[in-house]
């Protein structure tokens, strides 16, 4: 079993995953020779919520893996449902919380039976739908929303309250789009493999990203021949679910600091994701950009392209060892079916290329 | 350049803590697989599974190659607690949360388990406190539970993918098939 390293210097929990080596590895193997190899391992990293799972889920509908058929999909009612009674169990919270009313008393009655009783079986029933449709369009509600970065909610909140109909029927069967867009916290670690064409798989590994789950990583590390990194755009707001008072783009960049100066992949193709553009743009249209980057231009701070040349040179600036020929910086909406496949194929592309020429 | 040196070069770090996801040894035998009802967001089908013997050693099994093991012993550990947690003197109870929250939800915890800051932040005050009275702890054990269930839900999202869930599903849905074939 590896190994991790814990900085004595570190906060509680703010664990690295600088060591390596897993000396039981079945795969074991030098990312040097990867050229010769007829699998190719790659890493989808990056802190909690940046959106390596939605990738990772993408990637396997384009590859026909996973919950591809109905009946599988059936399976995940649950899960979805469950995703509607937590936005809705937070965002009443929050109104407590941020000591907004909700304004219908036929709403607050609704807002009682979330937090006390109401379970994924009721959902069945579609007289729910309008008395959560009713809840999530209440002024109280609204307003808690527009201050979603004041507590944790999921980014599929306004999709999951719009979709209710379908979501609280007897005859639910969840969509394709319904499971991209359900959030599961991902635990551990899981992969897919796939051909890639000159008898050769490409095998991509998704892990969990927060601070506990980082310390699993590092029974791939030796056995890599790529890693994309994602971080997500729409966080500069946020602070982290594991860590209230911590800043989530710092610990993005602490992270991605830390993955991309790793010796182990000095040698390994890198690819630099900045995921959740679709949000990231709605969300500077109304929400200051540049209070929170002192360095940035105040005036530019409603383009999205300034912006996001902005953060690249943020997380370029981390980078002290890794080459930057090998390094490759890409925005994707991953919740985007034909952005993904697109997005996924350059950086695939970028992969076998960097591979060609070892 | 191997391994140490990379080591070396990256980090002057000296605390070195061995992961401990693979062990299986502590599964099978001796299961205090879950016997509750289920409770407002813990759901119904893995519910199902984790009340099965069979079920929960099959899902543990899947947690341990995925790399979550520590869920399922945490999950195990919990419900032992509420078991017996009525029975407990003042001392010991607060000697059993402190333990708890020692095992899975310190920073530096070898098995420390996927919870929100808040909770973690949560678990660490009541289990410093001087006395937790018995509704605390009870109330604590809920909440925990919850967040480790929640953890599970996602590992259990893959596993209804496999072979050995829809054995298992078709054995509890129709017993008499195990016999046929």
């Amino acid at each position: 079993m590896g190994n991790i390293v814990v900085s004595p210097h570190d906060k509680e929990g703010q664990h690295h995953m600088m060591a390596t080596p897993t000396s039981n590895n079945p795969n074991g193997g030098s990312a040097a020779t990867a050229k010769n190899k007829s699998e190719i391992t790659v890493l989808l990293l990056g802190a909690g919520e940046s959106g390596k799972s939605t990738l990772f889920k993408q990637v396997q509908f384009f590859h026909g893996v996973g919950i591809t058929h109905d009946q599988e999909r059936i399976e995940l009612i649950e899960i979805v449902r469950l995703n509607v009674l937590e936005n809705a169990k937070n965002l009443v919270a929050a109104t407590q919380h941020l000591n907004i009313p909700i304004e219908q008393p036929e709403n607050r009655e609704t807002a009682k039976l979330i937090i006390n009783s109401l379970n994924t079986n009721d959902l069945e029933d579609p007289s729910w739908s309008k008395r959560l449709y009713s809840l999530w369009k209440d002024a109280g509600i609204q307003k808690a929303y527009e201050n979603r970065e004041k507590f944790q909610l999921y980014d599929s909140t306004e999709y999951l309250f719009e979709n209710l109909d379908r979501i609280c029927s007897d005859k639910y069967v969840p969509t394709v789009v319904d499971v991209i867009r359900t959030r599961t916290k991902t635990i551990g670690i899981t992969d897919m493999k796939f051909d890639v064409g000159d008898g050769k798989q490409l095998r991509l590994v998704d892990v969990g990203g927060q601070r506990n789950e980082r310390r699993k990583w590092i029974h791939f590390f030796n056995t890599v021949d790529a890693v994309v990194f994602l971080t997500s755009l729409s966080e500069f707001d946020l602070n982290l679910y594991e860590d209230n008072g911590y800043w989530r783009v710092k610990e993005s960049l602490r992270v991605f600091n830390e993955v991309v100066n790793n010796a182990l992949f000095y040698k390994v193709p890198f690819v630099l994701l900045f995921n959740k553009r679709d949000l990231f743009e709605k969300k500077i249209a109304t929400k200051s950009f540049s209070k929170y980057f002192s360095g940035f231009n105040e005036a530019e701070e409603k383009n999205p392209v300034a912006c996001i040349e902005y953060m690249t040179k943020l997380f370029l600036n981390e980078i002290t060892e890794h080459p930057l020929d090998t390094v490759s910086v890409k925005t994707l909406s991953a919740i985007d079916h034909d952005n993904s496949k697109q997005v996924f194929e350059e950086v695939k592309q970028f992969i076998m290329t960097q591979q060609h020429r070892e | 350049m191997d391994v140490s040196t990379a080591l070396s070069t990256i980090t002057t770090s000296t605390t070195h803590t061995n992961i401990t996801t693979n062990t299986t040894s502590t599964t099978a035998t001796n299961t205090t697989y879950l016997a509750h009802d289920s409770i407002g967001i813990e759901a119904n089908e893995l519910m199902m599974l984790l009340k099965d013997e069979i079920g929960w050693n099959l899902f543990y099994e899947f947690c341990t190659k995925e790399y979550s093991a520590e869920n399922c012993q945490c999950l195990q550990d919990i419900q032992t607690l509420q078991n017996k947690i009525t029975r407990m003197n003042g001392k010991k109870r607060r000697e059993s949360c402190k333990a708890l929250q020692r095992k899975y939800f310190s920073g530096e915890s070898v098995q420390q388990v996927n919870v929100s800051g808040r909770s973690r932040q949560l678990i660490k005050s009541i289990a410093n406190s001087k006395v937790i009275d018995l509704e605390t702890a009870n109330e604590l054990l809920i909440r925990l539970r919850k967040e480790v269930v929640m953890n599970l839900r996602d590992t259990f999202s893959r596993f209804i993918l496999t072979d050995d869930y829809s054995d298992w599903k078709e054995m509890m849905m129709n017993p008499e098939s195990i016999f046929k074939e």
